[in-house]
C-alpha cells in the first residue's frame, strides 16, 4: 500500500524538520565517551509527557590545547589506547565513532539519536524524549491507522443510515399503530426495521393474525404469538435483504 | 427440469396452499393453511422468503391488494400459481408417486 509509506516518510521528514530549528541550552552535561555513552543515553531518556520531540542529552567536550590526542574510530581501539596512555598527562585519546541512529533497532519502537553542531561548533548529542517507530515499524504503525481510520468512517457511516432507516421505520410505526390494536411495539419495531421490499405485506399479515387471535385467545396469547412470530421471523428477513444486496440484480417487486 | 427447477418440501406445499386458496392466497392465510393441514409451524418470514424464491423462479406471480387505512396504508398481496409453477409441481408429484408405488409403509397416492 502506497499511502501508508507516502504518510510514514511526511512523519520521519516533519521529525528531521524539527530537529533543524532546534537550539541546544548553554550548560549541558559532558558527553561520556565508549560504553558509558550509551549507559548515559540509556539513563538521559525523559518520562515527561509533554517534553518536546528532541531533547539535547549531552555536548562533547573540546579537545584541551596542549595535550597530544589519539583518535580511535573503533572502541577496542579506544579501550587500548587508554590502556597504553593512563599515565601520560600531556596525551590523551579521543573515540571518534559513528553514532548509531536507533538506541535499539531490532525493537518496533526505538529512541532516535543524532549528533549536531552547536553555535559554539562543538557537537550536542540529541535524542528523541520517547520510543518512537521508525522504517517499516513506521510504515506498519499508519497502515494500522489509516485501517483504523477507515473502520471508524465506514462503522460511523453505517450507523448514520442505521439511525437514517430507524427514524423512518418509527415514523411507519406511528402511523401503523395510530388506529386498530397494538400488538407489541418493539417486535413490530422490528419487523419493520428489517422488514425487506418484497415482503412489505408481512406486518399486514401479523396485525390480521394477531386481531384474530386477541378475540379468540385474549391479549397475553395474542401478544405471545405476535413476538414469537416476529422474532422467528428475522432471520429469515434479514437473510432475504442481505441477498437482495448481495444480488442487486435480482428482480425487484 | 433442471437441477434448479426442482421443488422442495416447503415450496411444494406452499405452491399447495396456494392453489387451495385461490383468489385469497395471500402471507398469513398461506401460513394458516400450512398450519391447519400440514401441522407446520411456519413462520411469516419463512413463507415470504419462500414465496420470493419461488417468484423469481416465475412459479408464482403476485399482485397488491388495496391499501389499508388501519394498516398504515399498507396493502396484503395475493400469490397465484403459473403455469411452470403448476407444471413442476405435477413433475415433483409425479416423481413421488412413481417412487412410493409399491412401497408398503407408504401409503399410496392417488
Amino acid at each position: 500500500m502506497v499511502v501508508p509509506r507516502f504518510t510514514a516518510e511526511r512523519t520521519v521528514v516533519h521529525r528531521q524538520k524539527q530537529l533543524a530549528g532546534l537550539a541546544a541550552r548553554a550548560p549541558l552535561p559532558e558527553c561520556p565517551v565508549g560504553d558509558d555513552l550509551d549507559l548515559f543515553l540509556d539513563r538521559a531518556q525523559s518520562h515527561e509527557r509533554a517534553a518536546p520531540l528532541w531533547i539535547p542529552a549531552c555536548r562533547e567536550q573540546p579537545w584541551t590545547m596542549g595535550r597530544v590526542m589519539i583518535v580511535q574510530t573503533s572502541r577496542a581501539g579506544f579501550q587500548a589506547c587508554r590502556d597504553q596512555l593512563s599515565r601520560q598527562p600531556r596525551a590523551g585519546c579521543a573515540l571518534e565513532e559513528r553514532l548509531v541512529f536507533l538506541s535499539n533497532a531490532r525493537a518496533p519502537r526505538s529512541v532516535a539519536r543524532v549528533k549536531m553542531p552547536d553555535s559554539r561548533g562543538s557537537q550536542v548529542i540529541w535524542m528523541t524524549s520517547q520510543s518512537l517507530a521508525w522504517g517499516d515499524a513506521l510504515i506498519a504503525l499508519h497502515r494500522l491507522y489509516i485501517v483504523l481510520a477507515l473502520t471508524a468512517l465506514a462503522f460511523s457511516g453505517m450507523l448514520g443510515i442505521v439511525g437514517c432507516h430507524a427514524r423512518s421505520t418509527y415514523g411507519s410505526l406511528r402511523s401503523i399503530r395510530a388506529a386498530g390494536a397494538a400488538p407489541p411495539a418493539w417486535a413490530e419495531f422490528w419487523l419493520l426495521f428489517i422488514l425487506p421490499a418484497y415482503a412489505q405485506s408481512l406486518p399486514v399479515d401479523c396485525r390480521d393474525e394477531y386481531e384474530e387471535r386477541l378475540k379468540s385467545q385474549g391479549s397475553a396469547q395474542a401478544a405471545s404469538w405476535y413476538r414469537a412470530n416476529v422474532y422467528a421471523s428475522l432471520r429469515d428477513l434479514f437473510l432475504m435483504r442481505l441477498h437482495r444486496f448481495l444480488l442487486p440484480g435480482r428482480r425487484a417487486r | 427440469m433442471g437441477r434448479g427447477d426442482s421443488l422442495g418440501e416447503l415450496e411444494q406445499l406452499i405452491l399447495v396452499a396456494i392453489l387451495r386458496l385461490g383468489e385469497n392466497a395471500y402471507g398469513a392465510a398461506i401460513r394458516k393453511e400450512l398450519e391447519l393441514r400440514a401441522g407446520r409451524n411456519i413462520t411469516g418470514g419463512s413463507v415470504y422468503a419462500t414465496l420470493e424464491r419461488l417468484e423469481e423462479k416465475r412459479y408464482v406471480s403476485s399482485r397488491l391488494g388495496e391499501p389499508v387505512a388501519e394498516r398504515g396504508g399498507r396493502a396484503r398481496t395475493y400469490f397465484k400459481v403459473e403455469a411452470p409453477g403448476i407444471k413442476a409441481l405435477q413433475g415433483s408429484y409425479g416423481a413421488l408417486k412413481k417412487m412410493a408405488a409399491g412401497v408398503k409403509i407408504l401409503p399410496q397416492l392417488s
